[in-house]
């Protein structure tokens, strides 16, 4: 359902079609459509997706490659529009607004590990794609280790 | 506020009850009444709660249980139907000196609930810690 800009004039006949285009806005706005108003704290993109990468539930988010054990690398439909370049190591690298992260992982209460999905890479000004990696740590060690379950919460400010 | 599914047609009168229900529709939609469009790729649900499992503040979550150290079940008040994920935040006593590195986990979600356990861990010890964290849930 399409965002319909409508504009009213002095004098103008409200036909039932410019109504119903009103109605449907509420749909439009809703799901995004093209042209809606942006809606404040709604995530740009966002990805639930299962230990081998696979994307359960997805916007914005095209595909994920599984790398090696707990690397995730997001590949998203468009590039990452805002954001402080800054220069660093030779290049330059874009800092996302805010990232959220979170999991599941199946263990037991009495597992002892500290596990953490978090950003693995600065993203590149104007990449298409995020690095996460997924490590869990113990008085013993730490390990690169595939999570069960994960979500990534994308909220950028998509206007400078 | 209940969401009102208007459709007119040509020749209609345009009443004073349809324009109330057309308004009445911005709150239905941001309140997800029943039959209204769904905001996309929002957050669903969340809570804020203490040590203890008290809720200090919440939307969409009926209860928070701590089951034993650093365990809680978070209970949504509507079951999910789909995929959802969940993020979640802590704040911490510890001073800046404590070497230990601390978060959350989440055992796999079900419909109606979540259990996240809060962890510790430095060079010699492991262990599990009461905290006053907040957990969220996101659907697409």
């Amino acid at each position: 359902m399409p965002f319909n800009n409508v504009s009213f004039s002095f004098g103008q006949t409200l036909t039932h079609s410019l109504m119903n285009q009103l109605q449907e806005n509420f749909t439009g706005f809703a799901t995004d459509a093209t042209n809606a108003p942006q809606f404040l704290g709604r995530a740009d993109k966002m990805v639930v997706f299962s230990s081998n990468g696979h994307i359960q539930s997805g916007r914005g988010v095209t595909s994920i490659t599984h790398g090696a054990t707990g690397q995730y690398t997001l590949n998203m439909s468009s590039t990452f529009s805002v954001g402080t370049l800054v220069y660093s190591a030779n290049t330059f690298k874009r800092s996302v607004p805010t990232v959220l992260s979170g999991f599941t992982k199946n263990v037991a209460y009495g597992d002892a590990s500290v596990r953490v999905l978090r950003g693995a890479n600065a993203v590149l000004a104007n990449s298409g794609t995020y690095q996460m990696g997924f490590k869990a740590g113990n008085a013993s060690g730490t390990a690169n280790e595939d999570l069960d379950e994960g979500c990534v919460v994308f909220l950028e400010h998509t206007t400078v | 506020m209940s969401w009102t599914n208007l459709s007119f047609s040509s020749g209609q009168i345009l009443t004073n009850s349809l324009m109330n229900q057309l308004m009445e529709n911005f709150t239905a939609v941001t309140s997800s009444a029943s039959g209204a469009p769904r905001i996309v790729a929002l957050n669903r649900a969340w809570a804020r709660f203490s040590t203890v499992g008290s809720l200090l503040n919440s939307e969409g979550v009926s209860s928070v249980t701590r089951n034993n150290t650093g365990e809680y079940t978070v209970a949504w008040t509507s079951p999910f139907s789909g995929y959802y994920g969940v993020t979640f935040g802590d704040i911490t006593t510890a001073s800046a000196a404590d070497p230990s590195v601390r978060g959350f986990r989440a055992f796999p979600v079900s419909a109606g609930s979540v259990v996240v356990t809060y962890l510790a861990f430095n060079n010699s010890n492991n262990l599990k810690e009461d905290i006053e964290g907040t957990v969220t849930a996101w659907q697409v």
